[in-house]
């Protein structure tokens, strides 16, 4: 399969995707409260509104699409089956890595409560500079610098009221 | 009425508040830095600076962040010159001519030129601005709640149609944004899209929304790149040293300033012009300054070896597009870029509606906008002449070790919002939401642009609708409306068929 038909065939999976929010959100909207007064525009109307032009522009994008994949089927001859990975496609590492980054972002903003914005934040980014350059003492670091900068901009200058465990949270200037 | 002479005098003073002088040095001194760092640009900038704006007054916000923008543009060209490497995608034609002056023993000269061609580009469209102000006050007080409705359509089709990539995910994009827009508590009663959940009922916070969609996906870039590729990414490829030592030819003297003059004015035409046009932006109009001015120059050929005139045309031509851009931002509610969509959210989220009325009904707040860009430029003069060897060393910061920064700063900004952890949550499945669509070319400025001007376009409708008792034919036939209307369909319409026939 050529990398443009992948793409299409994506393109029609988010297509798919919005029509099934338009269909999904549209029935939500049956829920709304109904008009005050009549010709008063009730709270489902610009909803709706919207709906629909998303499933118009939705179910548009697929006939372009498959248009486009009519096209290109008669214009091109059909290719062999690639036996190697297609070189456009993600690479299969970029995709962990975002799991990766997804479960570590996640588990800062889980311990972020419990063990206070002080460690979540020291132990987030020297993990992280950790995993980039291997250097245990850049890592620990830019750690303590991420913490003293969180610490001094928003808990003290804009006296934001962040969970603190060893910090103290008001500060005599 | 809007009268630019009468609002002249409120506006200056606040302006020249000290807090607002303060805050316009920081935001140039905050822009500039993020600018030098490439793969950071006034969107990104401006995105992570939003939280910041929760504690001031409108007009302060404003003037912070625009300076923020106008630092940005500038700081891209620091490291394009020093070390060959854009911080903003503008400064590409600042390279061009900038890094070969520096390596001829002129750093310092580039560098000057940058700055000072920038200030004229930024001072001239904001006079512009100014003088035609009271123009577009008259234009606004013509519309009512069915033309502001056609205008908000017709803004979101421009930005949908030109924001480049295909332009059915752009207005699916603008659709998606409007129907976000509508989660939580209704004016029209009730709440909408809630699904149950007590934290969705004030709806979506648009600093959520801002930061999960124009700052996340470029913190996931960065880290993605970081992991996959920099791993024991260090300095920079070349020593610092070397790259700012200055000839004895190294200056740049009050003669220097009237030669570039004339381009700096020709850029500065051009990026204002440029920037009062939806979608193209300083990068388009760094371009089009940089282009225009090889073809009438005598000294075409040397273009590309470090001429003056092709420094200060592009510098001052994406500097000129901050001002421009204001223009149909604050007139019509239609941003031509990501960072003007958020300048318009900080307006939105202070509770001032942009549009046509903003100019008759918004007293000194736009004159003040516009002195503030003044104001901005003329900071940006100082901080760049005098603070050049202060920002050198940004550039050689690696940026992909910035990422964990970024994200850190992201997440205590959405905690920020109300304290609470559940906002934080929602920007991260937000953020990767946006991050998805992004990869797969839905544009993120489309979704914002209908997030903030959601609000606007529902209140107008549903108030043209009980003007003219529910009938929707009648409400949305004026002239007007019904002339921007099928202008808006006309839009949709060629920009999908042109869409087709490039890929045919």
């Amino acid at each position: 399969m050529t990398s443009s038909r992948q793409k299409s065939f994506i393109n029609i999976g988010l297509y798919g995707f919005f029509i099934l929010v338009a269909g999904f959100g549209y029935l939500q909207t049956n829920g709304f409260p109904q008009p005050l007064l009549p010709g008063y525009p009730g709270s489902a109307m610009f909803p709706r509104l919207a709906l629909t032009l998303m499933g118009v522009f939705a179910a548009a994008g697929i006939a372009l699409e498959l248009l486009r994949l009519s096209r290109s089927a008669a214009a091109e001859p059909q290719a062999p089956v690639p036996l190697a990975p297609d070189e456009d496609a993600e690479e299969p590492t970029s995709a962990r890595d975002f799991l990766i980054v997804l479960a570590m972002l996640a588990s800062f903003v889980a311990v972020m409560q419990w063990v206070g914005m002080e460690v979540g934040v020291l132990l987030f980014v020297a993990a992280m500079v950790y995993f980039v350059t291997r250097r245990a003492l850049t890592s620990i670091l830019s750690g303590v610098a991420a913490v003293a900068v969180v610490y001094v901009i928003f808990c003290q200058l804009l006296s934001v009221f962040m969970p603190l465990t060893f910090l103290p949270r008001y500060l005599n200037w | 009425m809007f009268d630019a002479f009468q609002q002249f005098m409120p506006a200056l003073f606040l302006v020249g508040d000290p807090l607002n002088i303060v805050l316009i040095v920081l935001g140039v001194f905050i822009g500039t830095a993020f600018g030098i760092l490439p793969g950071f640009g006034g969107s990104q900038a401006l995105a992570l600076m939003f939280p910041f704006t929760f504690f001031m007054e409108p007009a302060s916000a404003i003037m912070f962040m625009l300076s923020i923008y106008s630092g940005a543009e500038y700081g891209g060209s620091i490291p394009a010159i020093l070390i060959k490497t854009p911080g903003t995608s503008a400064a590409i034609m600042t390279l061009l001519d900038g890094s070969p002056m520096a390596r001829k023993g002129r750093p310092r000269r580039a560098l000057q030129i940058s700055n000072v061609s920038g200030v004229i580009g930024g001072l001239l469209s904001s006079v512009i601005f100014i003088f035609s102000a009271s123009g577009l006050a008259w234009v606004g007080l013509q519309f009512g709640p069915s033309e502001l409705f056609a205008v908000g359509i017709v803004g979101l089709t421009i930005v949908g149609g030109f924001v480049g990539g295909e332009p059915i995910k752009a207005f699916i994009g603008c659709t998606l944004g409007l129907l976000l827009s509508t989660v939580g508590d209704s004016t029209f009663g009730g709440t909408r899209l809630t699904f149950d959940f007590p934290f969705l009922y004030d709806g979506v916070p648009l600093i959520v929304m801002i930061m999960a969609f124009l700052a996340a996906p470029e913190g996931f870039r960065l880290m993605l790149a970081a992991l996959s590729g920099g791993r024991g990414y260090g300095a920079p490829n070349q020593p610092q040293g070397t790259l700012i030592a200055s000839s004895a030819e190294d200056g740049f003297g009050f003669r220097d300033f009237i030669k570039i003059l004339p381009a700096s004015i020709r850029g500065g035409l051009i990026g204002t012009a440029i920037g009062a046009l939806p979608g193209p932006g300083p990068t388009v109009a760094a371009v089009v300054a940089y282009n225009e001015e090889k073809r009438w120059s005598k000294d075409r050929d040397r273009f590309g070896q470090g001429v003056d005139d092709a420094i200060a045309a592009p510098e001052s031509s994406n500097n000129a597009v901050v001002a421009g851009a204001m223009v149909p931002a604050l007139a019509l509610g239609v941003p031509g870029t990501g960072a003007i969509a958020i300048l318009l959210g900080v307006l939105v989220s202070k509770g001032i509606v942009p549009g046509p009325t903003l100019f008759s009904e918004g007293g000194p707040l736009v004159m003040s906008v516009f002195l503030g860009l003044v104001a901005c430029n003329i900071a940006l003069l100082l901080v760049g002449w005098f603070g050049i060897r202060f920002f050198v060393p940004i550039a050689y910061v690696p940026a992909k070790l910035l990422a964990p920064f970024i994200f850190v700063l992201l997440v205590v900004g959405a905690y920020a919002y109300d304290n609470s952890v559940t906002h934080v949550v929602m920007f991260l499945v937000i953020g990767v939401f946006a991050y998805v669509l992004e990869k797969i070319g839905v544009s993120p400025l489309p979704v914002i642009l209908g997030f903030v001007m959601g609000p606007i376009i529902e209140t107008n409708l549903g108030r043209a609708l009980i003007i003219n008792r529910g009938d929707i034919v009648a409400a949305l036939s004026h002239p007007i409306a019904a002339g921007l209307l099928l202008l808006a369909l006309a839009i949709i319409v060629g920009s999908t068929v042109s869409m087709v026939r490039k890929k045919a």
